[in-house]
């Protein structure tokens, strides 16, 4: 029955991080030989798999787009990844709406108009949620797609802040998240400067929105930071194995 | 804001914890350690702190010894100024919990406290919990230059579990890596002292000493009277339940076999608890007066008879157990020591309040606390004890003297009074600070202000104007001192003035909340001189409706301080009283040219006629007015003892000027609202619950009177068709069991309620309505000032208010935990200078009954506005005989007398039998009643009340010495000036 210090007359929150600091992010890509283009992410303790399948036939005649590609995405949780064990509704309220989401999302950033009457399947699975799921699947998804070599607008980068107590805080882990406070998912193009998801639960005054919003956008800033440091390394590593190919 | 990921080494906390719903989770957190957590010490130049707290040596003397001597020759009274070199204290984990008390005593600076033990104080045991407070309070006082140093996330300190030890082990090891990274980082240059009872390694290179708690309190008596007093007690005698655990108790509440709940103790009448809005009694098992305990109600069976009652009714009533303590809510109290002869060194104390049992002290100096309020702290109440154990924390003084007991009572309701502190009194302007008219209307010579106020009056707040305009139109304007001018938001003098919060009025004193030259003097609306202003003005059509109205700072000159009586012989065209100057305070009447007479006479009239056309408004609206019966003013002599009570006669005046006031209250209101509605400070009077009217129309049904309380309007209404015309005292005394059944007036934010009606006030009838007209004795009308500069300088868009809501609404709590503590102090003080003059004056005064119980009645005392209970029986159940009976039956005082009370609750009437006659006490019956003072040395004097006879009479006696001379109906507000207004209805010889 304790009232949780969120974050201390010192700064600190819960796990020790300063309010606009994001959690320690990992990622590997290329774990899968069946897919076209996989991550494994970690940003703190939730851990996200995303997987591509694509540009590939349509599997529903139907839906095939005579002049771009139609993308499906598919967010689910693994029954192991709360702390109690969850029957695994893959099709329940939440995971629903998050896939449907995060579609649209991507529809807006991939080039689809490249691949007429294909199909790019997007998967992702979070293996250990602790706060956070829906941004790190973005992330990983992103990544997933880098590998496949599918061509994006730019890249998409995914935070989420919130405010508790008054204090605006970036990358919410699970107890923050659970304090009840306003949680705002955001992602944007880098580069570009542009959104392409952001939702909000809660309320917040305008003054208060503002700050959040900018400390989302901060996040994002970092999260790209880091991504894109390892990338490159990524990149080089690819383009001289090819050179000794050759 | 980088993301040192390289420096940064991410840590997983794994551990088991139980969980709200009592099941055992497993929990993993991740746990960063960074490299920027600062050891905010003045001498360190190598951390990027901003705010550093621990004090660093001052080398004082730089210059040689010859240079020494040769000033010590020239200024041999200089004392010897030497190196100061602070000492960094870090206590450890145990020491932290178990010797807080001693810690916060001590008054040493420079307290270390490691993250690893604020983390055990935050665990949920029920008294920690408290703790973890009481360090982050140490720590927030500034004089003690304390920090809480974050060492679970510092990289440099943190250190892993290690195998072959326990938690408890390793976080021992935690706080000695703790003070050597200090010692290292500082050069060894400041001394570090390790607190620490249990036996502890340090490496010898380092400028760390290791003192047991016996060794740092050496030298101080009094913390080492508090050392002895921690030790563990043990008995072989169990005299009381054991306490369940904490976890236990939340389990139990969650299933719903326990509840929590705030525990009662009263004087004569057993311990109660509320759960569900049922009371219950209960055996307190070692919870104190307003502990929240968990309690477990028992089945029917086992309810039993309150001890009170045992003689007249004997049923049984819901009883519950109390099975645990959840928090202890021990405050400090007031106490003496009962004399004892033995010369033990353990002494039990007496606590003023009734409520709290006797505690058990261990002191070496009996002697000197003898006879001498002291303050005593509980430390804890064991199972074997039948008092609880605690300590001496400071001496008052000799028991009798008004200072000592007035102080007493302050701290017994937890009103400290500090003097101003340097940096306040630093932000006062000079004495001869000149008003700048600049950015303010000035108002000076374009209206006539004057202002009304009693008699003696220093601190004058409010003041109002009258300009007729043609057309017969009317402008009002009500002007109150501008208190936000001098004294800026969040500033030290700012923050102890809402730390106090209001100013309180004792019988003899007056404990201000801002230093004296603002409320005395510069804020203070003194005649003749020019103040700042904030104004609202009113333009009224010739048919009495507002056109506009205007708000906003000015510069105003108070033409004519009046007071009351002057202001109503002006309007009467009267010739003006004379009034006895009171000597001490060089007060005089202000004189009135003979030009401005007529112009003074046309705008008092103007205000009285528009300000009974206002309050008539509201009675229509439903406004209730009230009565309290119980505000007296108190002549004292030289030597501060009372020679005099007076009730005190009201006239129309102070109606009118209320009114204004509460129009300018629900004007300001109005504004702040409409600008912002998730933070403004408003006040309001919620409606009362019905089960709070049941004595009302108990007493009310015995003469058949209907009373309708289903809301504001229809009280007022049968409120006022009660009246007996033989009697005008019953109307009165229904009107003050009606103010009984009010709820409380309180501050709020209006963020926190939702609803419209939610803000609405019930006695004033009014949709919102706040406090304005009084910035010099409160708190929150200074916050409602500023509010109101925010919304004029913002009118268009709304802007970043002072506070959020949530703010907003802590202090508005602690506003209205103030007013209540003043509330009580100004009781207490009026009931002990009431008791005081009871001393050498006993005598009979005529009564009126509004209350019957089974076993005593309710009195009222018009002479003296006293209400008090009398028994009729002792609390064995034996019949008290008053002196007239005795004698007549001829009883002899102490053998126990025959005699039969007739209980008849609806008829609200006591009959007793005594040797065949029979006698009747009914409510609004007329008695005689002695009062005289009951002295005790431990609990302060009270007016105590016996009957000199049970007869009764249904008219008031016209030739004893209760005789009043004017009744007078009072009107429950309690906001204009502390005083509740009157005026005169009927007068009664």
């Amino acid at each position: 029955m304790s009232k949780i210090e969120f974050i201390s007359p010192e700064g600190l929150r819960v796990d020790g991080r300063r309010p606009q600091e994001v959690r320690k992010i990992n990622y590997r890509l290329n774990l899968f030989s069946r897919a076209d283009g996989s991550a494994y992410y970690e940003q703190g303790n939730t851990r996200v798999l995303a997987a591509v399948y694509g540009p590939r036939q349509v599997t529903r005649r139907g839906a095939s787009k005579h002049d771009r590609a139609i993308i499906n995405c598919e967010y689910s949780m693994a029954t192991f990844s709360t702390g109690e064990r969850r029957k695994s509704a893959k099709r329940d309220r939440r995971s629903t709406e998050i896939s449907v989401v995060i579609r649209q999302t991507f529809e807006s950033v991939i080039l689809t108009h490249l691949y007429p009457r294909t199909q790019i399947d997007i998967f992702m699975q979070v293996l250990q949620a602790d706060g956070g799921t829906r941004c790190a699947c973005i992330n990983a998804a992103s990544l997933a797609l880098i590998d496949a070599g599918i061509p994006m607008r730019d890249f998409v980068v995914s935070c989420a802040a919130g405010m508790i107590d008054g204090v605006a805080l970036t990358d919410l882990n699970y107890i923050e998240d659970s304090a009840g406070g306003p949680d705002l998912p955001l992602a944007i193009l880098p580069k570009q400067n542009k959104i392409c998801l952001l939702q909000m639960d809660s309320k917040l005054t305008i003054e208060q929105y503002e700050e959040v919003m900018q400390m989302a956008v901060e996040g994002c800033k970092q999260i790209h930071a880091v991504l894109d440091a390892k990338l490159k390394d990524v990149t080089d590593q690819l383009v001289n194995k090819r050179k000794t190919l050759l | 804001m980088n993301n040192k990921k390289e420096d940064q080494v991410k840590k997983v906390k794994a551990f088991s914890k139980l969980n709200k719903k009592g099941n055992v989770v497993r929990v993993i957190r991740e746990h960063y350690l960074r490299d920027d957590i600062w050891c905010k010490s003045l001498a360190c130049n190598i951390c990027r702190h901003e705010d550093a707290v621990l004090e660093a040596p001052e080398i004082v003397t730089k210059m040689s010894k010859t240079a020494l001597k040769k000033q010590k020759k020239k200024a041999p009274e200089m004392p010897e100024v030497s190196d100061y070199i602070p000492q960094y204290i870090i206590p450890s984990v145990d020491v932290s919990m178990k010797y807080l008390d001693i810690l916060e005593e001590c008054q040493k600076k420079n307290i270390i406290f490691c993250e690893t033990v604020s983390e055990e104080a935050n665990q949920t045991q029920h008294s920690q919990k408290r703790k973890y407070q009481r360090i982050r309070n140490l720590i927030n006082n500034q004089e003690r230059c304390s920090i809480l140093f974050a060492n679970e996330h510092s990289v440099e300190t943190y250190t892993d579990r290690l195998e072959s030890e326990s938690q408890k082990q390793r976080n021992d090891r935690a706080v000695v890596i703790v003070s050597e990274w200090y010692s290292k980082h500082l050069n060894n240059s400041i001394p570090i002292i390790l607190l620490s009872d249990t036996p502890v390694t340090v490496d010898p290179n380092n400028n760390i000493t290791v003192m047991s708690m016996v060794e740092f309190v050496q030298g101080n008596t009094k913390l080492m009277d508090m050392l002895a007093n921690v030790v563990d007690s043990t008995s072989e005698v169990n005299l009381f339940e054991e306490h369940l655990p904490l976890d236990v108790m939340e389990s139990g509440i969650s299933k719903g076999t326990l509840h929590r709940a705030k525990i009662k103790m009263s004087r004569k009448e057993d311990a109660t608890v509320r759960v569900d809005g049922e009371e219950y009694i209960v055996e307190p098992n070692r919870a104190v007066h307003d502990d929240v305990v968990c309690v477990q109600i028992l089945p029917k069976e086992q309810w039993r008879v309150p001890n009170s009652k045992r003689v007249s009714t004997g049923f049984v009533v819901p009883t519950a157990v109390v099975v645990g303590v959840i928090q202890r809510n021990w405050r400090d109290y007031v106490c003496s020591i009962l004399e004892s002869n033995d010369s033990s060194s353990n002494v039990m104390c007496v606590p003023l309040d009734y409520r709290i049992p006797k505690i058990r002290i261990r002191t070496n100096n009996k002697q000197a606390l003898e006879n001498m309020r002291i303050v005593v702290r509980i430390s804890s109440w064991e199972r074997g004890s039948n008092y609880p154990t605690g300590f001496y924390v400071k001496t008052i003084g000799p028991i009798g003297d008004l200072n000592v007991e007035t102080q007493s009572l302050l701290l017994e309701n937890q009103i400290h009074i500090t003097p101003f502190s340097k940096a306040a009194l630093d932000q006062l302007p000079s004495k001869d600070w000149k008003p700048d008219p600049r950015y303010r209307k000035d108002l000076r010579t374009s209206h006539m202000v004057s202002s009304i106020d009693p008699i003696g009056c220093e601190d004058i707040d409010d003041a109002l104007s009258v300009r007729h305009l043609p057309n017969d139109c009317v402008e009002i304007g009500v002007h109150i001192a501008d208190v936000t001018a001098f004294v800026p938001h969040d500033s030290p003098l700012d923050i102890e003035a809402r730390n106090k919060s209001t100013t309180i009025y004792l019988i003899d004193r007056r404990i201000d909340m801002l230093p004296s030259l603002l409320s005395a003097n510069l804020c203070s609306l003194h005649q003749n001189r020019d103040r700042y202003a904030m104004s609202v003005i009113w333009k009224f059509n010739n048919k009495h409706q507002v056109i506009d109205t205007w708000f906003g700072r000015t510069v105003i000159r108070n033409r004519y301080a009046l007071h009351y009586d002057q202001a109503q012989s002006i309007i009467d065209g009267i010739s003006i009283p004379k009034v006895d100057p009171i000597p001490e305070r060089n007060w005089s009447e202000a004189q009135i040219a003979p030009d401005d007479f007529s112009q003074l006479k046309k705008n008092l009239t103007t205000l009285q006629k528009l300000g009974q056309l206002l309050h008539r408004a509201r009675q229509d609206n439903g406004a209730v007015d009230l009565e309290s019966l119980d505000q007296v003013t108190f002549s004292l002599d030289d030597k501060k003892e009372p020679t005099k009570i007076s009730t005190k006669v009201d006239g129309l005046i102070h109606h009118t000027v209320a009114e204004w006031m509460i129009y300018a209250n629900a004007a300001v209101a109005k504004k702040i609202h409409d600008h912002n509605q998730s933070s403004a400070l408003l006040r309001i009077h919620p409606q009362p619950k019905s089960e709070n009217f049941s004595s009302l129309l108990k007493v009310a049904s015995v003469r058949d009177y209907a009373i309708n309380v289903r809301d504001n309007n229809t009280l007022a209404k049968s409120l006022d068709g009660a009246v007996d015309r033989s009697d005008p005292y019953v109307n009165m005394l229904l009107r003050s069991l009606a103010t009984r059944a009010m709820e409380e007036a309180q501050y709020v934010s209006s963020g926190s309620l939702t609803g419209s009606e939610a803000l609405r006030h019930y006695g004033l009838a009014l949709q919102h309505y706040t406090h304005f007209t009084s910035p010099i004795r409160r708190y929150a009308d200074i916050i409602v000032h500023r509010q109101l500069l925010n919304c004029l300088q913002n009118e268009n868009h709304a802007s970043r208010e002072l506070f959020n809501n949530q703010q907003l609404q802590k202090i508005a709590s602690a506003i209205n935990d103030r007013k209540r503590a003043a509330d009580r102090a100004q009781q207490e003080s009026t009931e002990w200078f009431r008791a005081i003059y009871f001393r050498n004056k006993s005598q009979v005064v005529d009564g009126i009954v509004f209350g019957v119980k089974s076993t005593s009645i309710s009195v009222f005392l018009p002479q003296y506005y006293i209400k008090g209970q009398i028994y009729l029986t002792t609390r064995e159940g034996q019949l008290i005989i008053p002196i007239k009976e005795r004698n007549r039956f001829e009883l002899p005082e102490n053998i126990p007398s025959a005699g039969v009370i007739d209980y008849h609750e609806e008829k609200q009437r006591v009959g007793i039998s005594i040797k065949g006659s029979l006698f009747k006490i009914t409510v609004f019956d007329h008695v005689q009643v002695q009062v005289k003072i009951s002295e005790s040395k431990a609990h302060l004097p009270q007016v105590s009340l016996e009957l000199t006879t049970f007869k009764t009479s249904t008219k008031p006696s016209a030739g004893a010495s209760g005789g009043c001379q004017t009744i007078v109906f009072a009107r429950l507000r309690g906001d204009h000036k502390g005083q509740i207004q009157r005026w005169t209805e009927s007068k009664m010889k």
